[in-house]
């Protein structure tokens, strides 16, 4: 949608705020989270039994099997991958969160802090779906996909996670940092005709 | 005007102005611009591909081959717009194409009067004599003759999307079989979309009157449409064309959101291309009707019988005072009686058949129709049509008539059923080809398969609509069907009137005549798809949707094969045109692939740096101070900065890669060709990385942060590709191993700084008691600790630049801090910053490789690091690397070169050749591969592949670069031309 973008450089955020259509409440809103800090969790060879062991006994998760995200007080585990789990703590810093899963998992699984390398965005909003049926090339139906599921796919062209957060529904991204830029430019482009509310994104 | 005083599926009360050729008309709310034209019989609409003939409107849909206008003006003017699909708007504003000076009076319709020089391949014999005179005068000449419109000079100003959709069955077509397709299924409970290409449901129950329910059809349709909406479950797309079917049960469709309208509404696009996954399709896409070839078929006023009944059942126009109909089917007497009915003065039916049945003899003369059996038109006249000559046993008789619709029968609209190599069959008593291997996944039913009386559509839309929703897991219950007659359809094939007047055309859109397809037969292009190719029949933008049967048909009777024998074209995709603005979507201008920035991107954006893309990276390229208008005078600047003091670069964007597990020191020694497993904690080595066939992928340097972890960087280029080897290593090869990967190139910034300096300038930012010093950390060594207050750090000592350096890893939201601080540190120094060409320049003087030299065409050995590979161990691409011509002393390997006059520029792609030699191939030497002017030494250098490589160190060669001129001397040389020792590193 160029004439939405056409002042705002491709290499920046785009800056928070409405954008497209004006009237009424914005169809969509989308907000990076601030506070959260992510973790990739890749279990050692043949632990997965042990570390599902651990997630239940000392985080209190069953450990998600398949592209499904389970949580117990802060702490969500959404599964990415065999073995490869995205690990996400919504109030407390990278080194913190990294040092509680090193204490639960010891050596049963490699960790790598990722709060810096991933950017999490929240989309919600009446207009939700029509949006991201533009954008994520995953039938997210209701009846297919629910609270929970996660998928690791490409949208235009950017390699991210998406996972339903809750039934609303709400929609969280981890974004590579370096691809937000892009993938603001097309949300933007997606949500315009809807009215489409950009909070966290700094002011540009 | 000759519009119908009642009926249609117009607005009366809602008259729209448009022009066309610059001249105001009216037309109505649902008309198309077609219907618009033909109601202010405007009968002409344009002139023909390649004679230039007057042309007017042949069909009401898609297959459209003659009425091609450019829509709009101005940037959004486009060319070829099907007049049949472009919906009215106020002010549409259209024009004819492929004509000089107007429409009415086009010189270059003289073209036909040299249609004998003109037939089919002429361009392949004429013109063949002087050779020389092709491109520059023939090829010119024949193009501006021929073509259709002009597209818009400038960008497109409206904006395009892309959209998936997800069903369980996806239904082609809203026509009689779609909708009860549709219906079935969705009330069984699937996921159902329904896809028509028409602005409203309904098909051909739009343009027919046959009762349905003993109601008229509208009812029917009414209340099919008003329960489809009802159903969540469903969902229907009209203005959406299914134009491809692609693996694993993907359907590429266009929706024309916007082209109804002057321009888009606000913030929606144009047009949305969907890609629609659906676990079962039925398509229902109905049938053309097509025409029969005889002596000016082709002139305005003769239209396809279904389309007369549509422009003046569904439109309300008669498309002139009067018409006739010439056919050989029952359908077209249907079509000729639905337009009596609404008030189209039908004057008679003409029917080769010389004993039509009877009732509908009977059902004409109700309607005061005259029949004549058992004939033929033989000719038509009028620049408009205004008569035509039929020959029957009663011998010849001129009648006149401003129209004629012609139907030679159904042709199936099957062209999706043979995408995936699916070849229809032919089918005598229809004499149409009907689908037979399908894609899978697909079904066909109604008109589509071959089934055209409305009956059959209904039945087999209920039937395949159950199959598809059971075959998707949903228990369908056949829906009573709704009751109407069984449409007669009968048929006599029938293709070519023999011994008519004039040319005879087969596909209208491309100007092929039956003589045409004379001269294929004759001159051996028998074979279908030699005769498309030959004649081009069936090619362009309808793709003989309604031409191509009787192209068959005729070199069926020449060869005197059957049709079936003869067999069809194959359908490719798309079904119809599709604009490449809609397959772009987002992805244009500088959305065209996303933009990465660097963690230092804002700052370097501050301090003036220019960007450069390297892949989809934005990286500072250099920083221009005030004053500074020359790049290699700042480049130089930087370079001599680091050089001397101290220097700063984003190196963020190499790749990099964790690896932890104890298995990595193994992992890593069969995927590097030196050895990784003995590399002591806080050290960093330089790799070498092979891919199977021996060459080099990548290169980059490993640190071992602890005993089972290992930090991996790789070069920007390879960032992706190299993970991706290593997982496919893990994954497939070696799954035994206990490594486990995860990639931490976004997680972490990399400051580079470089220079006798750095060190002082490190030294300040690092927290206690972190220590940097040359015992602390010496050459490859990497610490762990904190920098600029509490932020975690990763320092390297290495270099790329051939200085004292360090690489200083912090998260990527700290990068700039760091710079920040790593500047206030370095100005009592002057620390410079410092972009990609002052890099490339200081790694050409250390005589460093790099994505010039890492070619995927060369070897270790060929890059001077073969000594490097481990005799010791197994890695990948050694049995490869070893190959005998890997380590033939001709093969070019990698030196460094100087100009003998130093003044001279060097060039890289500039290929070596002995000095004297004369520039042919046979004499290559190699090439050069990198090139700067050195700051250091104060001349060009160079890098690149020469014939016995070190060998010839001293030795002059020829540097010859054609494409811009260069040939000059140069010596050759050691590649490392500043510090070959390496001494400023260890300092």
């Amino acid at each position: 949608m160029s004439e939405l973008l056409a002042e705002i450089p491709a290499s920046a955020f785009v800056p928070e705020g409405r954008y497209g259509a004006q009237a009424g409440a914005p169809g969509v809103v989308a907000s990076v989270i601030s506070a959260v800090a992510l973790a990739q969790v890749v279990v050692r060879r043949n632990g997965l039994e042990t570390v599902a062991e651990i997630a239940r006994e000392r985080l209190g998760i069953a450990l998600p099997s398949g592209p499904r995200a389970a949580s117990a007080g802060d702490l969500t585990l959404i599964g990415t991958g065999p073995g490869r789990f995205l690990a996400v703590a919504e109030g407390i810093t990278g080194d913190p969160l990294l040092a509680r899963l090193a204490h639960a998992f010891g050596k049963a699984a490699a960790l790598t802090d990722q709060s810096d390398g991933q950017v999490v965005i929240q989309l919600s909003g009446p207009r939700t779906s029509e949006t991201l049926a533009k954008l994520v090339p995953v039938d997210l139906d209701p009846s297919i996909f629910k609270a929970g599921d996660a998928a690791a796919t490409l949208v235009a062209l950017i390699p991210l996670l998406i996972w339903q957060a809750d039934v609303a529904p709400t929609y969280r991204f981890a974004v590579p940092r370096s691809f937000v830029p892009a993938f603001l430019r097309a949300l933007v482009g997606a949500g315009g005709e809807f009215g489409i509310q950009l909070m966290g994104t700094g002011r540009g | 005007m000759s519009r119908l005083s009642s009926g249609g599926l117009i607005d009366r009360a809602k008259p729209l102005s448009f022009t066309f050729d610059g001249k105001p008309y009216t037309g109505l709310a649902g008309d198309t611009l077609a219907s618009a034209l033909l109601a202010n019989d405007v009968r002409l609409v344009g002139r023909s591909f390649k004679y230039h003939r007057p042309r007017g409107i042949f069909s009401a849909g898609s297959e459209e081959p003659n009425a091609l206008v450019e829509l709009r003006t101005g940037a959004r003017r486009e060319p070829n717009t099907r007049a049949t699909m472009a919906e009215l708007y106020e002010g549409l504003e259209a024009t004819s194409q492929n004509r000089w000076p107007s429409l009415s009076f086009d010189l270059l319709s003289a073209n036909q009067w040299l249609s004998p020089f003109l037939g089919a391949g002429f361009y392949y014999k004429t013109f063949m004599w002087p050779a020389a005179l092709w491109e520059k005068l023939y090829e010119p000449a024949i193009r501006r003759a021929a073509g259709l419109g002009r597209a818009a000079e400038e960008a497109d100003p409206d904006s395009y999307e892309k959209a998936f959709a997800f069903c369980d069955v996806l239904v082609i077509g809203g026509g009689p079989s779609g909708l009860l397709a549709a219906l079935t299924a969705g009330r069984a409970g699937a996921r159902v979309i329904l896809a028509d290409e028409d602005v409203i449901l309904g098909g051909r129950l739009n343009s027919e009157r046959t009762p349905i329910d003993d109601a008229p059809p509208a009812e029917f349709l009414a209340r099919a449409c008003g329960e489809l909406a009802a159903l969540p479950n469903v969902r229907v797309m009209p203005r959406t064309t299914v134009f491809g079917i692609y693996d694993g049960g993907t359907y590429g469709a266009l929706e024309r959101v916007g082209d109804h309208l002057p321009v888009p509404a606000p913030f929606q696009p144009r047009q949305r291309y969907w890609k629609i996954i659906a676990k079962r399709a039925v398509l229902c896409a109905g049938a053309f009707d097509r025409p029969i070839v005889f002596g000016g078929n082709d002139r305005p006023g003769v239209m396809s019988a279904q389309a007369l009944r549509t422009y003046a059942v569904r439109y309300a126009v008669s498309p002139g005072a009067n018409a006739v109909v010439f056919a050989n089917n029952d359908h077209a007497w249907s079509a000729a009686f639905d337009a009596a009915d609404v008030g189209v003065k039908i004057t008679a039916i003409i029917d080769v058949r010389a004993a039509p049945p009877a009732p509908l003899e009977q059902a004409a003369k109700t309607r005061d129709i005259r029949v004549i059996a058992g004939g033929e038109v033989i000719a038509t006249s009028g620049k408009e049509l205004s008569s035509l000559t039929v020959r029957s046993g009663s011998g010849t008789e001129t009648i006149a008539t401003q129209v004629l619709g012609i139907s030679g029968g159904a042709t199936p609209n099957l062209a999706l059923t043979s995408y995936f190599g699916g070849r229809p069959r032919y089918d005598a008593t229809l004499a149409a080809f009907v689908p037979d291997a399908v894609p899978p996944g697909l079904s066909v039913a109604g008109a589509a398969a071959g089934r055209f009386s409305l009956d059959a559509c209904f039945a087999t839309g209920v039937e395949q609509g159950a199959a598809a929703a059971s075959a998707a897991g949903f228990t369908a219950t056949p829906a009573p069907q709704p009751k109407t007659v069984d449409t007669p359809t009968s048929l006599s094939a029938f293709w070519h009137v023999q011994g008519s007047k004039g040319l005879a055309f087969v596909d209208f859109q491309n100007d092929v005549s039956a003589k045409d397809i004379a001269v294929a037969y004759k001159e051996g292009f028998r074979a279908v798809e030699l005769l498309k190719r030959y004649t081009t029949l069936g090619m362009a933008t309808d793709q003989g949707k309604s031409s191509n049967m009787a192209g068959l048909a005729i070199m069926a009777e020449l060869t005197g094969q059957g049709i079936g024998e003869t067999g069809s074209t194959m359908f490719r995709p798309p079904f119809a045109p599709v604009a490449l603005g809609a397959l772009a979507g987002h992805h244009r201008d500088k959305d065209f692939r996303p933009t990465r920035p660097t963690p230092t991107h804002d700052w370097a954006r501050k301090q003036g740096a220019v960007f450069v893309e390297t892949g989809l990276w934005l990286r500072a390229q250099y920083f221009p101070k005030p004053g500074e208008t020359d790049w290699l005078k700042t480049v130089t600047r930087e370079v001599k900065a680091v050089r001397s003091s101290v220097g700063l670069i984003d190196v963020s964007t190499f790749g990099k890669i964790d690896l932890q597990g104890s298995d990595v020191g193994v992992f890593l020694d069969r995927v590097y060709i030196n050895t990784f497993s003995t590399l002591a904690v806080g050290k960093a080595r330089y790799g070498v990385m092979l891919r199977e066939d021996g060459l080099v992928m990548d290169d980059g340097t490993t640190a071992r942060l602890a005993d089972d972890h290992y930090v991996m960087t790789t070069t920007t280029a390879n960032a992706a590709k190299v993970y991706q080897h290593l997982e496919f290593c893990l994954q497939v090869l070696w799954p035994e191993l206990d490594v486990q990967l995860a990639s931490i190139s976004e997680q972490w910034a990399q400051i580079a700084i470089a220079g006798p300096k750095s060190r002082e300038v490190l030294a300040k930012v690092v927290d206690a008691p972190l220590d940097v010093s040359n015992t602390g950390l010496p050459f490859m060594g990497v610490v762990e600790g904190q920098v600029i207050g509490g932020v975690k750090a990763r320092i390297f000592r290495l270099s790329f630049s051939g200085e004292l350096g360090y690489e200083i890893a912090v998260p990527a939201r700290q990068g700039e801090a760091l710079t920040r601080a790593l500047m206030a540190a370095g100005e009592p120094f002057g620390i410079t910053p410092y972009g990609t060409e002052a890099l490339g320049v200081m790694r050409i003087e250390k005589g460093h490789v790099s994505g010039n030299e890492l070619t995927g065409q060369t070897s270790a050995r060929d890059l001077g690091l073969g000594k490097m590979a481990s005799m010791k161990k197994d890695y990948i691409g050694r049995v490869m690397a070893a190959r005998p011509a890997f380590a033939d002393p001709d093969r070019p390997s990698f030196i460094g070169f100087k100009p003998v006059d130093r003044a001279q520029r060097l060039r890289a792609g500039a290929h070596f050749l002995l000095l004297g030699a004369a520039a042919v191939m046979e004499n290559d030497e190699g090439y050069m591969s990198s090139v700067a002017y050195s700051p250091s030494l104060g001349h060009w250098i160079g890098l690149g592949f020469l014939k016995g490589g070190r060998a010839r160190i001293g030795q002059k060669v020829r540097a010859y670069d054609p494409v811009r001129g260069g040939d000059i001397e140069v010596e050759v040389c050691d590649p490392g031309f500043v510090d070959p020792e390496g001494e400023r590193l260890r300092v």
